[in-house]
């Protein structure tokens, strides 16, 4: 039993793959590389442009709220002239008739 | 280790070529095709290069590399070859012999075992290779492969008592 073992471990001995095997996986790590390089530089851009395009969304929503605001305050003092130009008929109409 | 880790290129190719023989052997011995083999290394490694900051020792990283390409051979074999699950005795029972040519053109013992091994299943394949080529104990197998120790050892054993008939038969084939 021994002996065969011997012819397996013969049999199955380490052998060397071809010459130029470590320079090919080198190389490949390297094209690996560069491809996240890119990644990297198309995520920046995507970003940049998500920050633009959401910086502009803001600033549009911000100036429509703002317009808002600017109505709602308007129809406020609106009315409130339109009460306080009403007090001023009625006062005055109680003057003349005086 | 840690220099490869950071980025030393001069580095991991000496990891690259201190261990290249080892990866390419147990997937040559176990696939039997050397181009394929190669192909498998270099994944091997490129696998290795995206995680080389895991590894924690020379120890760990022979441990590493035996798995990942034990691992990886055994699912190339089954994605080549979607065989019917049957015992490994009626498996060798039914695979052809050599051919003529082949005993004629491989008359070495080595070539002939190899050729034999090379028709064991996988898992039987492979924890062939790794005890003959990497001369690791059935425990060390079983924990690479994750399989219980008793289903290593029966494993050997069977693998073994068949390849010695095997070749039996090919000795007296060829003595003819």
């Amino acid at each position: 039993m021994r002996e065969f073992e011997d012819e397996l471990r013969s049999a199955l001995r380490r052998e060397e793959p071809a010459p130029d095997f470590a320079a090919r996986v080198l190389a490949r790590t390297k094209s690996k590389r560069a491809p996240r390089r890119t990644g990297w530089v198309a995520a920046a851009i995507a970003a940049c442009v998500l920050l633009s395009v959401g910086g502009f969304e803001y600033r549009q929503y911000e100036g429509r709220k703002a317009k808002r605001e600017l109505l709602l305050a308007l129809e406020i003092a609106g009315s409130k002239l339109n009460i306080a130009q009403k007090k001023i008929s009625t006062l005055s109409q109680r003057t003349i008739h005086e | 280790m840690a220099r490869s880790a950071s980025g030393d290129d001069a580095a991991f190719a000496a990891i690259v070529r201190d261990h290249q023989a080892m990866v390419f052997s147990i997937a040559y011995h176990f696939l039997r095709d050397r181009a394929t083999a190669e192909d498998l290394a270099q994944d091997v490694f490129l696998h290795l290069h995206k995680n080389l900051r895991a590894i924690q020792s020379p120890a760990h990283l022979l441990y590493w590399l035996r798995k990942v390409t034990s691992h990886r051979c055994i699912d190339q074999s089954r994605r080549q070859k979607l065989r019917p699950r049957i015992s490994l005795t009626e498996y060798l029972e039914r695979a052809p012999e050599p051919a003529a040519s082949f005993q004629m053109a491989d008359p070495l013992l080595a070539g002939v075992l190899r050729r034999l091994i090379a028709r064991l299943p996988e898992r039987s394949r492979m924890i062939v290779v790794l005890r003959f080529q990497e001369d690791l104990e059935p425990a060390e197998i079983a924990g690479m492969l994750d399989i219980p120790l008793g289903t290593v050892k029966s494993n050997l054993h069977r693998s073994l008592a068949l390849l010695r008939g095997k070749l039996e038969r090919e000795r007296k084939g060829i003595a003819k």
